[in-house]
């Protein structure tokens, strides 16, 4: 707990309990952060960084935690916050890039895209970055990582209309650019 | 079942679908492609990618001090930027206008011969009006150009209009500073005379 210890202001036990509490947090869920972080951004290095990024958010709030039960969802929905942002700055700096015409982002495959070798990722991992973040991110959350609705609204802070309308018109879209199709992938 | 609840039913479960739902797939193409490309959705797994090596609680504590510092950081610099921003306006309000250059005077050519450097004093100034260079009609124009001119430069412009009398106190706020334009040097020395002898007629 050292570590911990040097930024903490007071030592009283419910500081230290909190202290503790994060750190066992930080242990039993990062793995599952690191996966979740890479199916929303797609790049290894991005990932590892979102997920860094939020952890010092989780712990900067930690008081804020009050059901330490709760904590899984409430590091995932922090860490989805950080992506969504993460997706839209990248979106807006494509299309700065292609209105400045500075040539394509990736020309060559990323080492995500290149290690899951299979078509069926490369096609739909490009996909998913041509749509709007909330599409891109509840859908991933639904079909990716398996949430339940509900799971995906907690996880998005938005309402399940609104889980619904943007799974919806990820699916739509997805068919359109090839990315899915009925019955399976291309 | 309407198409609306036939999307939320569906995108909510998956196979086998409900009785309910099922008949409506059966009747309506729309909602039976959105229902193949769920299946196929719901069908993709998650891409099998290497474990990322995990991330070290002090990297995390790092970050956080990182942050605090910046934060610190970005507080000194707003409040240093502030402080130099009240100090400029304070001083700009306080500080005489720049004194005009010699270059910037306009020499008017009267015919007369010049005075010796240095003689535009009360006296001369008294002197040169006792001998009737100038006669009362020029005189009270020129009384009039400096009431005119203190009036433009004294007065509260903008808390004096009526337009601006409705907004009540915040027109004086937000008036510009009072100009000392006619307390510099050589407009003392100039206008000195003038009011003097408008005093003593
Ligand atoms: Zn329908």
């Amino acid at each position: 707990m050292k570590g911990t210890a040097i930024l903490e202001e007071s030592g009283s036990p419910a500081t230290a309990m909190a202290a503790m509490d994060f750190d066992a947090l930080l242990e039993a869920e990062q793995g599952a952060l690191l996966r979740l972080a890479r199916r929303l951004v797609w790049d290894a290095e991005e990932a590892r960084d979102l997920v860094q990024a939020a952890l010092a958010d989780a712990y900067e709030k930690r008081r804020g935690l009050r059901d330490g039960a709760a904590g899984a969802a409430w590091l995932r929905r922090i860490l989805v916050s950080r992506a969504m942002s993460h997706l839209r700055r990248r979106r807006v700096w494509s299309a700065l890039r292609d209105a400045l015409d500075w040539g394509p982002p990736e020309v060559a495959p990323s080492a995500e895209e290149r290690y899951a070798g299979a078509q069926r990722w490369d096609t739909l991992s490009r996909a998913l970055r041509a749509l709007p973040t909330q599409q891109a991110t509840a859908f991933t959350l639904r079909y990716l990582e398996g949430l339940d609705v509900d799971g995906v609204a907690e996880a998005m802070g938005i309402g399940r209309g609104s889980v619904r309308t943007h799974l919806h018109r990820a699916l739509t879209r997805l068919k359109a650019l090839d990315a899915l199709v009925e019955g399976g992938t291309p | 079942m309407k198409c609306r609840d036939a999307v939320h039913a569906l995108l909510e479960a998956s196979p086998p679908w409900s009785p309910e739902l099922r008949l409506h797939l059966e009747g309506c193409a729309r909602c039976r492609s959105l229902a193949a490309l769920h299946v196929s959705a719901s069908g993709l797994g998650a891409p099998a990618l290497p474990a990322l090596p995990a991330i070290a609680r002090e990297g995390v504590l790092g970050e956080v001090r990182r942050r605090r510092v910046r934060r610190r950081t970005f507080a000194v610099a707003a409040a240093s930027l502030g402080v130099a921003g009240l100090a400029w306006m304070i001083l700009s309000s306080s500080s005489p206008p720049p004194e005009l250059s010699e270059d910037r005077v306009e020499v008017v050519d009267t015919g007369q011969p010049p005075r010796p450097e240095g003689s535009l004093t009360r006296e001369a100034a008294v002197e040169d009006a006792a001998q009737g260079e100038e006669g009362p009609a020029e005189r009270d124009a020129l009384a009039a150009l400096v009431v005119e001119v203190r009036g433009y430069s004294r007065r509260d412009v903008v808390g004096q209009d009526d337009v601006y009398r409705r907004f009540g106190a915040l027109a004086s706020w937000v008036r510009p500073p009072d100009s000392r334009a006619l307390e510099a040097t050589p407009f003392r020395t100039a206008l000195m005379p003038l009011v003097y002898l408008e005093s003593n007629p």
